[in-house]
């Protein structure tokens, strides 16, 4: 139904409006009519899923609703709306205020225009352009420094969407469609010579955009962006690459080589990104670094063909990440306790028991196969929590609520990733993962590192060096 | 009180470079950098602490030097003053008259002095084409001595540093600023830096020879070269100083200290402030920095002077004396023909630099404020002073003497008949109060003092419930947020810990987005907060199990009690209620949260030792004491403890249990009064804060609000301290400006008190006041900069953006509106004292901090004698003359 396509664009329209508004000259209070659009957005974007939600078709020439897109929209246009409204206050003393509502409100609309787009060469466009704004925005404090971060961006989104675009014109005319479900349909038909590449360049757009190794610079030096602009950046759109590939998961199906790749670089940018967070000194160079872990998580479970759960990482992870920026000032009092002796017991404890429960989980048949890491890492997280309360002084009063609390964290988490599997549906296709072995393999492995930190790992000085210094700008001369 | 040596460093003596010499060189060196404290304990410094041995004038030249900054507002800023006719022509023209000299009346052209001149530079600053040339033309016509006043060269640079190309030289600054980082920050990276235990210097070294970043600026060698130096810092520095030969290592390592204020200031507080509660896992001190910076300087390449650019400093010379002569009204012609006699004095006054015409304003604008403040105070004080009023006042009510603190007295004042006092925040106890379940102790006293007693707060015996409930507040915070950090931090946890923990912060992003207040109220409860303040009260003396007390002995406690007496003049006739009012402000998500506090606390909330000074005055063996001493507290007077909270202007009493049945009533009333007080004054500052809508809620929600940026106004257009009492005051509005500390000269036949008052809390309110002064005038150097692209370091400090040096001094937000126009009004101190004459000379000439301070005109003495009723000023050469009537 076209309407679909009229009716994504105009919840977008308070948005766009407000930003032509005010690149029209429109000089008063630009931030809180950017505030007022994005809210207004976010209550049309949710009225838009509900209509979806009760039956009425969405699916459109250029944009669509389905399960990912309803997901994905609410995501960022609540995103949006707080971020937004966090501006009005902590940005008025900026002076150039119209520019930065201008930039803000058209980067949450592009983002809404990519996660609803149906075809390819709407999301090239709208692709394209949430770089090119979220690079503005990162130079937005027009400093030697700032302009350096926007310009390492540009760089980065240039061959990430360079690629992309190649990628995706190489399968339109492979497919002879620019439709994105058709493209899907036809992929188990493609040769092999086509999908390969095609499917290899898009995950490179994928990972420039998600800032995983080796993109991760971009990220990592993008500091000098405005606190209410990392928020949205960190939680809003480096989520984009892990949509980009379940959005296109029935093609993937077919290219489980290149989910192999994903895999790979996912599991490297996660253990790397937390690595290079646990020596750095500042709040939101650690945020940073671990937006590259997580957004590595979220490519390994894609590459696991655990598409359903890299959705709810990125959705669950992007309002975590914009709690932790927006409430970035608060780190001077209180800073992180070290891991304390005799955590490494508890650990150990942890993963045991971690492990014992997953294995009978798949034995009774609780969970699928490609569930095996999400479960025995969050198991590993939920004891060791658990282990660490019960053990310290200020559990022994409320030690029912505390493991209360714990159940009922864990509860709401599957919660999450059952709501987003239902709301998913058919849209990512389940693809024959690669398999209990390797994720056994995964769990081994982030398990075992962990349990060698909890040790109190000491680092070689070269390693050292190279975790610190990673991604940190080369110093613009004032 | 602990007094620093600022001798210049440049008075080294040739003898050789060793050890002893070095230390001293480093020490004097870091005379100059103003100590950064940490962000818990934010307060203010005065940034030029260290050349407050010279003139004003010539510290901001040497300073401004140093720091590579500007130490006076862009004349942008003043030329739009003078537009509005904020600064007026009539108090210019003899601030620049006094400046020019004799040149001021030379004849430019027809009706044209070189005074006119100079004011006429505050009118325009371009020019069209025929002037310049014309310009150019009488500049090249004065003379040499003319022109080395006008463009002073900069002196040439001793490092080699300073002479790399402007990239190699950032590069050289971030290398430094990467490992400071490092390892200072330490604490909040769950891997730390290794070999912190080492030192600074040591763990330095060992790491960074590996690092690629020091090859990128030194070269391929230089990786080996640092890990052969010295392991000791002292002996680095010494080798290093021979090795580059350095004709003065003292002014090097000054200026290398100054490439990275934030750092070499931290070190400084580390070194000289810290004492016992310096980071005891991190040694560091300011010879590991210098050891370090001498380490990058010797493996820099050493490139010829000439290779960098010298700015011309002539280059602007003739600009800015074209678009004087324009705006002057005198024509491309006339200015090319300007008598031979007159060229020097037109140059002079013509192509001023702008440092210079800015001081002349800064003068201006100093007279244009005591022109409309000490007229108002000399006649309160002339005024024949009403008989004693027979009505006792309903209460009296002791403020901080913040400036944030008059209007709320006056406000206070205008509802009901009330008396209030300033008094120093801290309440005259130097005290440390212990931290609750072994957490560290926290300093309540101003940073210029060590603190003399140990303090417990304990639980009130009325409380004792609440007490327990609030430690299961602040454990369960605690370790939740241990919890959390931990688990997010773990390589297997952090993955699940986001998905566990991203709805919980879902739900918390839509609370503090819908409701700011209920929601920072939540987040108060959880942790205790509101709980511990009612339920935990400072003990004069803690008996502690083993029957050991810690606190202050009851001759302390008198001491403490006669002192407030006396410093403050607090009157014989006490009312019912004496209220003692620390302050404090509420916000969230602020780095800065410890800048709005109170600086005589510290930089933390004064309301322990306001409920501390009450116990005191309150207990029957120190009222004995004073009785006996002849300063007798009435049986019917009742202190109580109080704070105001700034942010949102309400007082809150404390330990209303202690207070007897008798007084309820009266306290009720207060009450009532304190609320209305704050209701008027809310009004006021919101007005102030640009709240356009009279929102009496709009202050609570900047004070809960996560993304406010500038919760309060805090002490910006600070400009005096009043030293007298409250009658000299009480009749006019000050409009927040003035720090007011009461005293009562004829109860201070020594000037022991007033000695007190001007070398203690004077010098707080002069630190606040250059602090305010210097961030306003270079924010980015002086101040913090942008707050919305600050990024908290190590929990400590704050760095912009992607990292480089600690930022010192206040935000942006703090001082500038938000259209970016300074707030704040830069003006030194004035301090006015209302007391006989001599008495405060005797005063002056016995402390040589308040010769230097007033001799070099940081702070400007006025004073108001009583026996004579003359308004005198205290000139630099330290006499009095009388002060000229306003023009």
């Amino acid at each position: 139904m076209p309407i679909a396509t009229t009716a994504v664009l105009a919840t977008t329209a308070p948005s766009l409006a407000a930003a032509a508004a005010i690149a029209l000259g429109r000089r008063k209070a630009p931030l809180q009519l950017a505030s007022l659009a994005v809210t207004a957005t976010a209550l049309a974007a949710a009225g838009l899923v509900a209509a979806w939600a009760a039956g009425v078709p969405m699916e459109g020439r250029w944009l669509a609703v389905d399960g990912l897109s309803s997901v994905m929209l609410l995501l960022v246009a609540a995103l949006g709306a707080v971020v937004a409204r966090f501006s009005e206050r902590s940005m008025r003393a900026d002076p150039r205020q119209g520019s930065y509502a201008r930039k803000l409100l058209a980067a949450i609309a592009a983002l809404m225009l990519v996660v609803t787009a149906t075809d390819v060469v709407a999301l090239a466009a709208a692709w394209v352009a949430t770089g090119l704004l979220l690079a503005a925005l990162i130079g937005h404090a027009d400093d030697a420094e700032a302009r350096a971060a926007e310009a390492r961006a540009r760089r980065a989104f240039l061959v990430g969407d360079g690629a992309l675009v190649a990628g995706l014109a190489l399968l339109a005319t492979a497919a002879g469609t620019t439709s994105i479900p058709a493209i899907a349909a036809a992929a188990s038909t493609l040769p092999p010579g086509i999908l390969l590449p095609a499917t290899a360049l898009m995950l490179v757009g994928a990972l420039a955009r998600s800032a995983a190794l080796p993109f991760s610079g971009w990220l990592l030096s993008s500091l000098t962006a405005p606190t209410p602009v990392s928020a949205f950046m960190h939680a809003g759109l480096v989520n984009a690459g892990g949509f980009l590939i379940v959005r296109f998961s029935g093609v993937y199906a077919a290219a489980p080589e290149v989910l192999w790749l994903a895999l790979a670089i996912g599991t490297v940018s996660a253990v790397a990104g937390t690595a290079i967070m646990l020596v750095q000194t500042d709040v939101k160079r650690q945020l940073a670094a671990s937006t590259v872990a997580q957004m590595g998580f979220m490519m390994l479970q894609c590459g696991l063909g655990a598409f359903t759960a890299a959705v709810w990482h990125l959705v669950a992870h992007g309002l975590f990440k914009a709690w932790l920026f927006l409430s970035a000032g608060s780190a001077a009092r209180t800073l992180p306790a070290r891991v304390p002796a005799g955590a490494g017991g508890a650990a150990v404890g942890a993963a045991a028991v971690a492990g014992v429960l997953a294995a009978l989980m798949i034995a009774g048949g609780l969970m699928s196969a490609s569930s095996v890491l999400l479960v025995a890492l969050a198991s590993v997280a939920a004891v060791h929590a658990l282990a660490v309360t019960l053990g310290s002084r200020a559990a022994l009063p409320d030690r029912t609520a505390l493991v209360a609390l714990v159940a009922m964290v864990i509860g709401v988490q599957f919660a999450g990733l059952a709501l987003v599997k239902s709301a998913l549906g058919g849209v990512a296709a389940p693809v024959a993962g690669p398999g209990a072995l390797v994720e056994v393999a995964l769990v081994l492995l982030f398990v075992g590192l962990w349990l060698v930190q909890a040790r109190g790992l000491r680092l070689p000085a070269g390693l050292y060096v190279r975790l610190l210094n990673a991604g940190r700008p080369v110093p613009a001369a004032a | 009180m602990v007094v620093h040596d600022r001798t210049q460093p440049a008075a080294v003596a040739s003898a050789p470079f060793d050890a002893d010499q070095a230390r001293l060189a480093i020490r004097r060196a870091g005379t100059l950098i103003p100590p950064l404290f940490p962000l818990d304990q934010f307060v203010a410094v005065a940034p030029l602490s260290g050349f407050e041995d010279r003139p004003f004038e010539a510290a901001c030249r040497d300073a401004a030097a140093l720091f590579g900054a500007r130490t006076h507002l862009p004349l942008a800023e003043y030329r739009r003053q003078f537009a509005e006719g904020r600064l007026p022509r009539a108090r210019l023209r003899p601030a620049l008259a006094a400046r020019l000299g004799a040149a001021a009346e030379a004849e430019v052209a027809p009706g044209v002095t070189a005074l006119d001149l100079a004011l006429a530079r505050l009118a325009a600053e371009t020019a069209p084409p025929s002037h310049l040339a014309a310009a150019k033309r009488a500049v090249a016509s004065a003379s040499s001595e003319i022109l080395a006043r006008v463009a002073p060269a900069a002196p040439a640079s001793p490092s080699r540093i300073d002479r790399l190309p402007p990239a190699g030289a950032a590069a050289a600054d971030a290398f430094v600023a990467k490992w400071c980082a490092a390892f200072l920050g330490g604490e909040a990276a769950a891997m730390p830096m290794p070999g912190r235990q080492l030192g600074l210097w040591r763990a330095v070294k060992r790491l960074a020879a590996a690092d690629p970043d020091l090859a990128a600026f030194a070269g391929p060698m230089a990786g080996a070269e640092l890990a052969a130096m010295a392991d000791d810092p002292v002996e680095a520095v010494v080798a290093a100083a021979a090795f580059l030969d350095a004709d003065d290592p003292a002014w090097l390592i000054s200026r290398l200290f100054a490439r990275l204020p934030g750092y070499a200031g931290h070190l400084r507080w580390r070194t000289d402030y810290a004492g016992p509660d310096a980071p005891a896992a991190s040694p560091a001190d300011l010879a590991d920095l210098a050891a370090l910076w001498f380490a990058v300087e010797r493996l820099a390449p050493a490139l010829p002077a000439s290779i960098s650019p010298q700015a011309d400093p002539l280059a602007g010379v003739a600009p800015r004396l074209a678009a004087a002569a324009a705006a002057a009204a005198v024509t491309a012609e006339a200015l090319g023909r300007v008598p031979s006699g007159a060229v020097d004095a037109t140059v002079l006054a013509g192509a001023m630099p702008d440092a210079d015409l800015a001081m002349a304003c800064l003068e201006a604008a100093e007279e244009t404020f005591r022109a409309g403040l000490l007229p108002k105070l000399a006649a309160s004080a002339a005024r024949v002073p009403a008989p004693e009023d027979a009505t006792r006042p309903a209460a009296q009510v002791v403020f901080c003497i913040d400036v944030r603190s008059e209007p709320f007295r006056r406000a206070l004042e205008s509802v009901g008949p009330y008396e209030t006092f300033g008094y120093a925040g801290f309440f005259g106890i130097p005290m440390a109060i212990a931290g609750r379940d072994g957490r560290p102790r926290t300093r309540l006293l101003p940073v210029l003092l060590s603190p003399r007693h140990e303090v417990v707060s304990a639980p009130a015996a009325e409380a004792a419930e609440a007490a327990e409930e609030a430690v299961r507040g602040e454990r369960r915070h605690e370790a939740a947020g241990g919890l959390f950090s931990r688990l997010k931090q773990g390589v297997a946890t952090a993955f699940g810990t986001a998905e566990a923990v991203g709805p919980l912060a879902g739900a918390g992003l839509l609370a503090r987005s819908i409701a700011p207040a209920a929601t920072a109220r939540f987040a108060r409860r959880f942790a205790g907060a509101d709980k511990a303040r009612e339920a935990f009260r400072p003990a004069p003396a803690f008996t502690c199990d083993d029957g050991s007390t810690i606190g202050l002995t009851l001759d302390e406690q008198v001491a403490c009690a006669e002192a407030f007496l006396a410093l403050t003049g607090f009157p014989a006739a006490m009312a019912r209620l004496v209220v003692l009012a620390g302050h404090g402000s509420s916000t969230v998500n602020n780095p800065y949260a410890a800048a709005y506090d109170c600086g005589a606390c510290g930089g933390h909330r004064g309301e322990q030792s306001a409920r501390l000074l009450a116990q005191i005055m309150n207990a029957p063996e120190v009222r004995a004491r004073l009785a006996a001493a002849g300063r007798p507290i009435p049986d019917g007077t009742v202190f109580v403890g109080a704070e105001h909270d700034t942010t949102t202007d309400e007082v809150t009493l404390f330990d209303r249990a202690l207070v007897p049945a008798s007084h309820g009533d009266d306290l009720a009333r207060l009450e009532a009064n304190l609320a209305e007080a704050g209701r008027i004054n809310r009004a006021r500052r919101l007005a102030r804060l640009g709240v356009e809508r009279l929102a009496d809620d709009e202050a609570a929600v900047r004070a809960s609000d996560w993304s406010e940026v500038r919760p309060e106004w805090g002490l910006a257009r600070n400009a005096a301290f009043v030293v007298g009492q409250r009658s000299l005051t009480a009749s006019h509005d000050l409009d927040g400006r003035v720090f007011l500390h009461s005293y009562d000269w004829r109860m201070d036949p020594e000037g022991k008190a007033l000695t007190v008052i001007l070398t203690a809390p004077m010098v707080v309110a002069e630190w606040i006041n250059t602090q305010y002064f210097f961030s306003t005038v270079d924010n980015e150097r002086f101040g913090s900069g942008d707050k919305v692209t600050q990024n908290v370091l190590g929990g400590f400090a704050i760095v912009q953006g992607n990292g480089g040096d600690l930022k010192v001094g206040l935000p942006r937000q703090a001082v500038f509106d938000d259209d970016g126009r300074p707030w704040h009004e830069p003006l030194r101190l004035t301090s006015v004292v209302h007391a006989p004459a001599e008495r405060v000379l005797a005063v002056i000439a016995a402390n040589d901090v308040l010769k230097r301070l007033f001799g070099n005109g940081w702070v400007a003495l006025r004073v108001i004698d009583p026996q004579t009723g003359r308004l005198l000023r205290l000139t630099s050469a330290l006499d009095f003359e009388d002060e000229p009537a306003a023009a």
